[in-house]
C-alpha cells in the first residue's frame, strides 16, 4: 500500500491496528509499523493525527527492541546450553547438528 | 532495432555464456587436480558407541589439516610433539610403531590432527603384538562380570597384547595406507621433498599438508544417538539417523528334524558353537585368521564330516540331537550368543511359531542342553602342538562328573587322530567365550571351550588387522604357486584343522549315541583335508574361489569376482547381511543338506512344513564346460537366527544394566571418508594473497563506478531513435 495515497485519518487507523495486533505475540508487526510509519511520524510536515501516529511508532519501536533483546538472550542461552540440557535441548531443536554433543 | 536484438545478439550471447561455463568448469576441475592429490585409502578408523561412551575416530566436519611428518625415530616424536614450528601435524607412523603407547602420546597432543599408518608389507619379520581390543575382552558382559575372584581377569589376563585403542575416543582421524601408490605419494612426493627437516633446522614453506576426513554423524553414546535417530520430527525430508545398532544373523543347524509337537527331553541337545566375527581398528582391514576363521572353518568341516553319518544318528531315537551354532557380533559384548539365549528362554529358538497350522522345528530351550563344546582360537597351537579344553570353575562342583567324562572322551578320540587336547588349569575361569552367556542364564551346563592357549592367548593379534593367513601359516605356499595351485595346496595348518574336525566329529558321535562308532562309521568320520584347505583359502586369501562359486547363486557371483580381499569379518550394522554370514549359511547348507531335484524357481520354502530351508546354489561346473554350472537346490535344517541385541528391543530396558550389548555404529555421509595432500604456503603468503584479492576487487568496483558515472564523457553515444527500447548498456 502506498501511504502517499492514503488519507491521514486512515493512516492513523492503520498504524493503531498494527500496534494493537503486535500485542498478540507478533513483534514483527511492530517492526513493520515502525519502519513503515517512520516517515509519517517524524519527517512529514505537521498534521493533526501525527502526534498519535508518532506515539504508536515509538511504542512499536520500544516493543520491537524489547522483543529483540528477549530473542537474542534466548538464542544465546539456548545455543550455549543445548548440549547440556540433554533431552530437553533435543526436544527444543528442529535440527540436531551431526557429529557433536 | 528490436528485431536486430533478438535475432542476432541473443544467440551470440547465449553461446558465449555456454562456452564460458564450459571453459570455466573444465578449468575448475583442472585447478583442483593441480592442487590436490587424492589418496585411495578408505581404511579409516570410525566411530562406535556403547551405552556410556563414544569410541573410535572422527575428524572435524570438513576434515583435519596438518603438515605431514613421517615418524622414524624417537626424535621425530619429540619434533612433532614439542619442537617443530609448523604444528598442527599429521603423523605418519610405521605399522610396527603403531602401538597403544605411541598412539596415546600422539592423540593426547593438540599438535597432532591425524595419524596415518603405513603398512610395511615387505618386512619378513612378524610384526610386534597388537590387539585393538582390551586386555580382558568382553569382561563386563561375560559370566564373571564383577566376580570377586574371576572378574576383570584377576586370575589371567587373556589378551596381554590388548591396547584398548578400539574402545577409546581417539578424537582424530586415523587411516591405514595399504596401497603402495598412496605410501609413495606420502613419503616420496610429499614428506621427503618438502617436509623432512635437515640436521639443524625445519624446512621452510611451502610445506606438504594433508587433509584427513572421517566425519561422523553420531555423537556422545548409544543412548543419545539412538534417541536422536528415533525422535519424531516434522520434516519433509527423511528423518536424520545418527547411528544404528550393531547386529547381523547367527547361523544354526540341528541334526534331527524334530517337529514342534514333539517335546524334547531335558539334556537331549549337544551344542557345538563358535563365532563368526572379528574386529579391528580400521574399516576394510578385518582379518581375524586365528581370532575366528580357523574356528569356524573347523566347525564347518566338522559339520560336513558328522553329517556323513546323519542317517545312523537320525535312526537312533536315543541319540542326542546336535546343534551347530555360528555366532555373530561376539566381539561386541556377545551380541549373537546373548540374543540366542534370550530367544531360547522365550521358546523362539530356532524358529518362531508364527502360524499354528504349520509345522516348525521343535524349540530348543536351555534345559534341553546336554553339554556345550565351543571352539575358540584354534590355529596357533604351540608346544607339541597342543590344544586346551577350558572349564568353568564356578559351575564345576555341580557338573564335575560330566565334564570329566567329556574331557576324557575328547582327549581319547583326539589322541587317536593325532590331536593333542589337554585339560586346562581348572582353577582358571573360562576365557572370553560365547558359552559364558549360556552359563549366565543356566549355570549347570557342562561346558568345554577348546582353544590353542592354556594361559594367555598365543595369538598376539587378537582382533586386529595383523591376524592374517600368514600369521597362522595358512598361506605357506611353495614359491611360484599360482592361485589355483594355492587353492589346492594342503598346508600344515589345514591338515591340523582337518584332524581337529575329525576328532570333534567323532567326539560328537560318541556324545550323541553314547557308544563308540563301528569301524565302518569311523572311516566315514574323517574330515576332508581338501575341503579345509579350500575353506581356508576362500575365507583368508581370496573369495574368488571355486568353493564359494559353487556355493552361492548366480546373483552373488559378481561380488565374488570383484572381491579384491577376503570378506570383512566385522559384524557391522544390522541392515544388511554380512557376506561371511551368507557364505557360512550356504556352506553349512551344502555340507548338511540334501540335494533335491527341482528347478531354481521351485527351490523355495512352500507348504505347511516350515522346518526346512531351500537354498539354490550354482554347484560344480557341468563336465566338459567352462562356465555352465549344474545348479543345485539343497534342502536342509540350516537357519538364520537373529543376532541383534535385545537391548534395543526390550521396552524400558536399562541401558546401563550390562545385561545386553549396547553397541552401535555411527553413520557417515558417502563422501565423509577421504584423504588428500596438497602444498601449503606460509600463513603470510596466504594472508597477502587474500589481501591482494580483496584490494583488486575493491579497486575494480571503484573503477566500474567511475566508468559508469563518466560514461558520457568516455564513450561517444548515439542516442537510439526508438527511445522506448530498453538498452541495458545505458
Amino acid at each position: 500500500m502506498d501511504l502517499r495515497r492514503v488519507k491521514n485519518e486512515e493512516k492513523l487507523v492503520l498504524c493503531r491496528k498494527y500496534y494493537h495486533a503486535g500485542f498478540f505475540i507478533l513483534p514483527f508487526l511492530w517492526l513493520v509499523n515502525f519502519v513503515w510509519f517512520f516517515n509519517e511520524a517524524f519527517r512529514k510536515p505537521l498534521y493533526t493525527e501525527q502526534s498519535q501516529i508518532r506515539s504508536y511508532v515509538i511504542r512499536s519501536m520500544v516493543g520491537t527492541i524489547l522483543w529483540l533483546a528477549v530473542i537474542i538472550t534466548w538464542v544465546v542461552i539456548f545455543q550455549l546450553n543445548r548440549a547440556d540440557w540433554g533431552i530437553t535441548g533435543e526436544n527444543l531443536s528442529f535440527l540436531i547438528p551431526t557429529g557433536r554433543k | 532495432m528490436a528485431s536486430w536484438w533478438s535475432s542476432s545478439t541473443l544467440p551470440v550471447l547465449l553461446t558465449a555464456v555456454v562456452l564460458g561455463l564450459f571453459v570455466h568448469s573444465a578449468h575448475g576441475i583442472r585447478t583442483k587436480k593441480k592442487i590436490y592429490i587424492d589418496l585411495k585409502t578408505q581404511s579409516a578408523c570410525f566411530r562406535n558407541f556403547n551405552a556410556t561412551h563414544q569410541v573410535g575416530c572422527a575428524s572435524a566436519e570438513g576434515g583435519n589439516v596438518g603438515i605431514v611428518y613421517y615418524l622414524h625415530t624417537e626424535d621425530d616424536y619429540q619434533w612433532v610433539l614439542k619442537e617443530g614450528p609448523h604444528a598442527p601435524y599429521i603423523a605418519v607412523v610405521n605399522s610396527d610403531d603403531f602401538n597403544g603407547m605411541n598412539v596415546r602420546k600422539l592423540v593426547g597432543s593438540d599438535r597432532i590432527k591425524g595419524i596415518m599408518v603405513i603398512k610395511a608389507d615387505n618386512s619378513t619379520q612378524a610384526p610386534p603384538p597388537f590387539s585393538s581390543v582390551d586386555a580382558c575382552p568382553n569382561d563386563r558382559y561375560g559370566l564373571y562380570s564383577n566376580h570377586s575372584e574371576y572378574g576383570d581377569c584377576k586370575k589371567m589376563t587373556w589378551n596381554p597384547a590388548g591396547t584398548g585403542l578400539h574402545f577409546q575416543d581417539l578424537g582424530v582421524p586415523v587411516f591405514v595406507l595399504s596401497d603402495l601408490q598412496d605410501i609413495s605419494t606420502i613419503i616420496n612426493k610429499c614428506f621427503i621433498p618438502y617436509n623432512q627437516r635437515t640436521a639443524t633446522e625445519a624446512r621452510s614453506y611451502p610445506l606438504c599438508a594433508a587433509e584427513m576426513k572421517a566425519s561422523m554423524d553420531g555423537a556422545v553414546d548409544s543412548v543419545t544417538c539412538m534417541r536422536r535417530s528415533n525422535r519424531f520430527t516434522l520434516s519433509l525430508s527423511r528423518p536424520i539417523k545418527y547411528c544404528d545398532p550393531l547386529g547381523d544373523k547367527n547361523v544354526v543347524t540341528l541334526l534331527k528334524d524334530t517337529r514342534d509337537n514333539e517335546t524334547r527331553a531335558n539334556s537331549s541337545v549337544i551344542v557345538m558353537a563358535t563365532r563368526l566375527d572379528a574386529t579391528s581398528l580400521f574399516q576394510n582391514e578385518y582379518r581375524g585368521a586365528d581370532t575366528t576363521v580357523a574356528g569356524f572353518v573347523t566347525m564347518l568341516a566338522t559339520a560336513q564330516t558328522l553329517w556323513k553319518v546323519k542317517a545312523e544318528l537320525k535312526a537312533d531315537s536315543n541319540a542326542k540331537d546336535i546343534l551347530f551354532t555360528f555366532f555373530q557380533g561376539e566381539s561386541f559384548d556377545y551380541i549373537g550368543s546373548s540374543r540366542l539365549v534370550y530367544d531360547m528362554t522365550r521358546g523362539l529358538f530356532p524358529q518362531e511359531v508364527k502360524d499354528r497350522n504349520n509345522v516348525y522345528q521343535s524349540p530348543v530351550e536351555l534345559q534341553h542342553i546336554d553339554q556345550m563344546i565351543e571352539l575358540n582360537q584354534v590355529a596357533l597351537r604351540q608346544a607339541a602342538p597342543k590344544l586346551f579344553a577350558h572349564t568353568d570353575p564356578v559351575s564345576l562342583n555341580d557338573v564335575s562328573p560330566t565334564v570329566e567324562s567329556m574331557l576324557t572322551t575328547l582327549r581319547d578320540v583326539a589322541h587317536a587322530v593325532g590331536v593333542d587336547i589337554e585339560e586346562s588349569d581348572k582353577k582358571l575361569p573360562l576365557p572370553p567365550a560365547s558359552a559364558q552367556r549360556f552359563l549366565r542364564q543356566r549355570s549347570d551346563i557342562p561346558v568345554l571351550v577348546v582353544t590353542d592357549h592354556r594361559d594367555e592367548y598365543t595369538n598376539s593379534y587378537y582382533n586386529s588387522r595383523l591376524d592374517t593367513a600368514e600369521s597362522i601359516g595358512a598361506a605357506d605356499y611353495p614359491a611360484g604357486y599360482n592361485a589355483s595351485q594355492q587353492y589346492d595346496y594342503v598346508t600344515t595348518q589345514a591338515s591340523h584343522i582337518a584332524s581337529l574336525s575329525t576328532a570333534l566329529a567323532r567326539y560328537l558321535y560318541n556324545a550323541s549315541t553314547g557308544r563308540e562308532p563301528s569301524p565302518e562309521i569311523l572311516s566315514n568320520l574323517t574330515a576332508d583335508e581338501s575341503v579345509v584347505t579350500h575353506l581356508l583359502y576362500c575365507f583368508l586369501i581370496s573369495p574368488n574361489c571355486e568353493l564359494f562359486k559353487q556355493s552361492v547363486d548366480a546373483s552373488n557371483q559378481d561380488s565374488l569376482r570383484k572381491a579384491k580381499q577376503p570378506f570383512p569379518l566385522y559384524v557391522s550394522v544390522d541392515s544388511h547381511l554380512n557376506e561371511v554370514t551368507q557364505l557360512t549359511y550356504n556352506l553349512l547348507t551344502k555340507f548338511t543338506g540334501e540335494r533335491i531335484n527341482v528347478s531354481q524357481g521351485a527351490c523355495v520354502l512352500q507348504g505347511a512344513d516350515q522346518r526346512f530351508s531351500y537354498t539354490w546354489m550354482e554347484g560344480p561346473l557341468v563336465a566338459g564346460q567352462t562356465n555352465k554350472r549344474e545348479g543345485w537346490c539343497v534342502k536342509s535344517l540350516t537357519q538364520y537366527t537373529r543376532a541383534d541385541s535385545p537391548a534395543f528391543e526390550i521396552d524400558g530396558y536399562d541401558m546401563l544394566s550390562q545385561e545386553y550389548s549396547t553397541w552401535t555404529e555411527s553413520r557417515w555421509q558417502a563422501d565423509a571418508i577421504s584423504v588428500r595432500v596438497f602444498l601449503m604456503p606460509s600463513q603470510q603468503f596466504q594472508v597477502s594473497t587474500l589481501m591482494v584479492g580483496v584490494t583488486v576487487f575493491i579497486l575494480s568496483l571503484c573503477l566500474a563506478y567511475f566508468l559508469q558515472s563518466r560514461s558520457g564523457v568516455l564513450f561517444t553515444q548515439r542516442r537510439s531513435c526508438d527511445s522506448n527500447v530498453y538498452n541495458p548498456m545505458l
